[in-house]
């Protein structure tokens, strides 16, 4: 039992561990980084995603839901909740935004597209600032209360119909509950993707390929003031995503591995993470 | 008497057939920033909602949606292009062709629909003038530079008169 508790829990800190980078993709765009792309105003998706990281103890695999809508053409909101959750004890939870949440994370958050320029035909260049608070409800992680918290982040790239960037970065701050905070995360990505001669038509499916990469800086957990020995890292991963269009509908999948990893204390390594999403645009 | 009733009804006929069957027919508009198909679909989603939207088709790679308008569509120029700016994409230069009758004030020709829209009409070198008098009943194509199709009034370079 008690493996089985030490297993979940360094699986869900990993998890948990993952800055909420796609809560917009919104399926425009790469699986795990940043990107810029909102919805038109007025309009609806439905993200829905599977998510898992190994580390070797064991692996973890969540399903979250994603609703967005268009407020206006520069401006989406959205809200992620849990579906359910693979080999995870519900009670060692902590919270991430987007849709790497917890099996009790309620996040809502906002995607504000605050520079737009379109130079020509299916080319644009545009900034977006994100901003999520999320609220773990009673979750908690190996004794830690785990709080609400709030992220910050900023992308920048370019978008065409035939190669596609993406950089961006941001923090991820928990707030102090019951004696206890978790650390704060900043993280940065890049993103390149690719179009297909073959799929640049108007019909038939509409495929892109992504490299992708991802920084992270997990700051240690505090409690009661002491600085928890087994917890903060530093990573560098980086995958290949691809995101297949067809109409109303998207899909998406993608892996990240460490390609530099550095943990503190005594936590396992992670192998990889890999995402799945399905996306509906009504 | 019976015969002059008759031929106020005819005329009344025409005129209200007239006013029905004006306004926009046509519009090729040119879209920049839309470079998936999602953003694609949900264009053509907002174009189709449009009253009088008969035909819409939307080309990803070549950055155009094409809206056809059933005749008497109370649909204006401003109309499609707010759709495309609140998709979030920038319209640029549009190929339209819209029936209406000619208004002139001071030098300006006007061509203004039974739904109200407006077109300042633009005629190049060249072009026959005699047939653009005010309150002639004409259907014309012209191009919307980009630089006018976010005006109240756009400009419309006639190219054809139908």
């Amino acid at each position: 039992m008690n493996t089985l508790r030490v297993t979940s829990f360094f699986c869900v800190g990993l998890l948990l561990s993952l800055p909420a980078l796609e809560a917009h993709a919104d399926g425009h765009g790469p699986a795990f980084a940043l990107a810029t792309p909102t919805l038109g105003e007025g309009q609806w998706s439905s993200d829905t995603a599977a998510m898992s990281t190994d580390t070797g103890m064991g692996t973890a695999l969540m399903y979250r839901e994603m609703v967005s809508y268009g407020i206006g053409p520069d401006l989406t909101a959205a809200l992620s909740v849990p579906l359910a959750q693979g080999n995870m004890p519900s009670g060692m939870t902590r919270s991430t935004q987007g849709m790497m949440g917890s099996d009790k994370d309620l996040e809502g958050s906002v995607l504000w597209r605050f520079q737009r320029e379109a130079p020509a035909v299916g080319e644009r260049y545009e900034s977006s600032l994100l901003v999520s608070a999320w609220d773990s409800q009673d979750a908690v992680l190996d004794g830690m209360a785990a709080g609400q918290g709030l992220a910050v982040s900023a992308v920048t790239g370019h978008a065409s119909r035939t190669t596609y960037w993406w950089v961006g970065g941001g923090l991820q701050h928990y707030l102090p509950k019951a004696g206890g905070r978790l650390g704060d995360l900043y993280y940065v990505s890049a993103v390149w993707g690719w179009r297909p001669e073959y799929f640049r038509r108007d019909s038939g499916g509409d495929w892109r390929l992504f490299v992708e990469a991802l920084g992270e800086d997990a700051r240690g957990d505090e409690l009661q003031g002491v600085m928890q020995a087994d917890s903060g890292s530093r990573k560098l991963l980086a995958g290949p995503s691809v995101l297949g269009l067809f109409g109303a509908w998207g899909v998406e999948a993608g892996a990240l591995f460490p390609v530099v990893e550095s943990v503190d204390g005594a936590q396992p390594k992670e192998h990889y993470r890999a995402k799945l999403i399905f996306t509906y645009w009504f | 008497m019976k015969f002059i009733r008759e031929i106020m009804f005819v005329l009344l006929l025409g005129a209200f057939t007239s006013a029905q069957a004006d306004g926009l027919l046509k519009v090729e508009q040119t879209v920049f920033g839309m470079d998936c198909a999602p953003c694609a679909y949900g264009l053509q989603k907002g174009l189709t909602k449009l009253p009088g939207a008969a035909k819409v088709d939307v080309s990803l790679n070549d950055g155009k949606a094409t809206v056809e308008f059933s005749p008497g569509s109370p649909v204006s120029f401003a109309q499609v292009h707010e759709v495309i700016v609140h998709g979030g994409f920038t319209p640029r230069e549009a190929l339209v062709t819209v029936s209406g009758h000619v208004e002139q004030e001071g030098g300006r020709l006007t061509l203004v629909t039974g739904a109200g829209g407006s077109y300042r009409l633009l005629l190049p070198a060249g072009m026959d003038a005699a047939a653009f008098k005010p309150g002639a009943v004409l259907t014309v194509q012209g191009v919307i530079a980009a630089e006018s199709v976010a005006d109240a009034i756009p400009g419309l370079t006639v190219q054809h008169l139908l």
